[in-house]
């Protein structure tokens, strides 16, 4: 019992010693960003770390994205939107513009921007084939009855003229399934549908006040999606019950 | 020991001197890390409720992001509480809607290395009514003093199957830590269900006057554990708990020390278990609950204490000839028996954020040798839940109902008229509105009413002395930097 004892004070004194020259370490002025990854202590393979030291795209998409994008692509959260199958370029576009803060939007803002501001070209590069190669095989059948498919139906096969409205399928691809930088709307939560849809319909109106991440000095951001400005052309004059019967149009489409 | 007390000063040293060079950087450190707003990892910004990624990034070390140069944040706590003229009521000072601080917290740690983090908080209390929760009070007077408070040294790795393979994903990790629960992740759970924040004026504003210990700030002691979470799913998690007046880890418990007469340490015998087992539903359509089981076994000596009885804290006085504070080991231990069930439910699609909490506690208290109660067994059942809703993580509102029942002991204190012991029974309600401007500011209205104190509603203690009489209400605000 004593010896037990004596062995476990020893271990005890071990991790304090160990816990207080990593707290040391860490707590210095030094900056630490710029060093490649001491391999005994650091864990390429599976790693969270952005930026520290660079850490695999396919990595980072399995221990940090799928947290909110799911590891197949798929999110749990009906305001995160699904990836699998995403068109790459329309990623990496998206990617860079959160890097270097262009696309904001709410969520992108809130969620986005601390993620992307660290990355790489490679780590983007490596994100968008990770997500984009992901299958997209889902069937949503939860509104398979709803009574605003056929209105989601017309708008997307055929816009509404009348309102300047253009149908979603001359960008988006007959089947929603995008094309290079446009992106793949099918089998989109209607919730992140209507997000994005809502940036575009009041342009003027989105202003929040933010802090957080790096930047804690209250400012007003303005929503904005500059690579989207075609999108602003056609929805503006969209109503609200329009958009709502196209974003559940969307996400039944396979 | 000294070595490595010389190790933490200079340690401390070090880190305000890096906070004097560059202030403008200790800010909210976790999200200085992710660079994400709070309401990523906090449901509707009302922190400190945990989201699913707030989980996520809680169970894997808080090692998501990068490393901060300057790993600090602050925070401040301050407002108007009332006075209460129930039994909360002598002892206090400072009160009768006075603006004044009650806390400055500094948070230290986040990401270390890839599986390695730390949630390391110290407060400055100011004023502060009772040291270490206010469910066992040692001490009389208000007072200034810095704490440790949550500590949560963890590691913790990540391992994602493919789709061949049975088991999908698993997250394990091993945690050193200083309160029972406090590794937990669900707001169910003892060290972080509402209210999150109580005055230091007047502990009613924290609810019930007794808890079990599987409550809040009871047990202040190291704790070793190691935890998995399976398929994001199943949790199982084991803590062992144990004295840490004098040893290695004596600065989790700071500033509680045996030659401290303002803050004695919770003196356990041996390694004292702490368990948790939970299975967490996925997320649809913006819905996820959990279901949990979860326990502890605390064997607790007594300490030799010259303020055992009086107005204020109704314990019995020890038989004990050593100093104050220092531990009466010689009397034995009161042996504590806590079983309980708890659940959580959250519906998060923006502009809205529900979230519902409860905990049903059962335990058994053997006191043999009479350490600090009068009958040899007792036992409590006590039930804490909440409900809240956020609209735009910018205005919120919650209610708490919290219960406790017991047996009648003269550790609750007696009737002042008929001598008899008095019981633990209470009910409170505890609603509250806020307004987060903000993500990092937070201005908070909380209500406590008890329908119920020590078993009575009218004159339950003989002195006339009626439950309401320790109702209070606190205006506060929480700024986190």
């Amino acid at each position: 019992m004593s010896n037990q004892r004596t062995i476990f004070n020893l271990l005890k004194a071990l991790v304090v010693l160990g816990l207080a020259s990593l707290a040391l370490v860490q707590l210095g002025c030094t900056n630490f960003n710029d060093v490649p990854p001491v391999t005994t202590l650091e864990n390429p393979a599976r790693s969270r770390t952005i930026g520290d030291y660079p850490v695999a795209g396919k990595v980072l998409a399995v221990q940090v994205c799928a947290a909110c994008h799911g590891v197949n692509g798929y999110s749990n959260s009906p305001v995160v939107p699904n990836l699998a199958g995403q068109q790459k370029d329309y990623l990496v576009n998206q990617l860079q513009d959160y890097r270097d803060r262009s696309r904001s939007d709410k969520n992108g803002v809130l969620f986005m921007w601390g993620m992307a501001r660290n990355l790489s070209d490679t780590q983007i590069q490596e994100l968008a084939n990770y997500f984009s190669s992901l299958p997209a095989n889902r069937v949503n059948t939860k509104y398979a009855n709803d009574s605003r498919l056929a209105r989601g139906k017309i708008i997307f096969e055929k816009g509404i003229p009348e309102a300047g409205v253009i149908q979603c399928n001359s960008c988006h691809g007959a089947d929603g399934r995008g094309m290079a930088t446009f992106p793949q709307i099918a089998g989109q939560h209607p919730d992140y549908i209507l997000q994005q849809l809502n940036v575009w319909m009041h342009p003027d109106e989105k202003k929040f006040m933010e802090v957080g991440g790096n930047t804690w000095a209250p400012r007003t951001v303005t929503f904005a999606r500059p690579r989207g400005v075609l999108m602003l052309n056609n929805v503006k004059n969209l109503s609200q019950e329009d958009a709502d019967a196209v974003a559940v149009y969307l996400s039944t489409l396979q | 020991m000294n070595i490595f007390k010389a190790l933490l000063a200079s340690l401390y040293g070090l880190l305000l001197f890096c906070m004097g060079l560059n202030y403008a950087e200790a800010l909210p450190l976790f999200s200085r890390q992710t660079g994400q707003n709070c309401i990523a990892c906090h449901a509707g910004g009302q922190y400190p409720e945990l989201t699913p990624y707030g989980r996520y990034f809680k169970l894997t070390g808080y090692t998501i992001g990068t490393r901060q140069d300057v790993p600090v944040s602050i925070q401040f706590v301050g407002g108007a509480a009332t006075s209460t003229s129930g039994n909360n009521g002598p002892s206090q000072n400072h009160q009768s809607g006075k603006l004044e601080p009650n806390y400055l917290f500094l948070d230290v740690g986040g990401k270390i290395f890839d599986n390695f983090g730390a949630f390391s908080q110290w407060y400055y209390g100011v004023d502060e009514q009772v040291s270490g929760g206010a469910k066992v009070p040692n001490q009389v007077a208000n007072q200034n003093s810095f704490n440790a408070d949550v500590q949560d040294w963890r590691y913790a790795d990540h391992y994602v199957g493919d789709s061949s393979d049975s088991i999908k994903d698993v997250i394990w990790g091993a945690s050193l830590n200083n309160f029972a629960g406090v590794t937990d992740v669900w707001n169910s759970s003892p060290m972080w269900m509402y209210p999150y924040m109580g005055s230091t004026r007047n502990s009613s504003t924290y609810g019930l006057p007794y808890s079990s210990k599987l409550g809040p700030w009871t047990i202040k002691n190291p704790g070793y554990g190691a935890y998995v979470y399976l398929n994001r799913n199943f949790y199982v998690e084991a803590d062992l708990y144990q004295s840490g007046g004098t040893g290695a880890f004596s600065w989790m418990t700071y500033p509680a020390s045996n030659s401290n007469p303002n803050s004695a340490p919770s003196y356990l015998q041996g390694l004292n278990p702490y368990y948790r087992l939970a299975y967490q539903s996925d997320e649809h359509d913006g819905h996820n609950w959990m279901l949990g089981i979860l326990g502890v076994n605390i064997n607790q000596y007594g300490s030799c204490s010259s303020i055992a009885s009086n107005g204020f804290y109704k314990g019995a006085a020890l038989n004990c000839s050593g100093p104050v504070n220092s531990p009466a080991l010689s009397a034995g231990t009161v042996q504590y028996r806590d079983k309980a069930i708890d659940g959580q439910y959250q519906y998060l699609v923006e502009p809205h954020a529900v979230t519902a909490q409860y905990r049903y506690t059962k335990e058994t208290i053997y006191d043999p040798t009479g350490v600090s109660y009068s009958n040899p067994n007792n036992s409590t059942n006590s039930f804490m839940s909440k409900v809240s809703y956020v609209y735009n993580a910018t205005y919120g509102a919650a209610v708490a109902f919290q219960n406790i029942t017991g047996t009648s002991d003269a550790h609750y204190g007696t009737n002042a008229v008929s001598g008899a012991n008095l019981n633990p029974n209470s009910t409170a309600w505890i609603p509250s509105i806020w307004y987060q401007p903000l993500q990092n500011l937070r201005i908070t209205y909380q209500y406590t009413a008890f329908t119920k104190y020590n078993g009575g509603t009218t004159n339950y203690n003989g002195s006339g002395t009626n439950a309401t009489a320790n109702n209070a209400s606190w205006l506060y605000l929480w700024l986190a930097m």
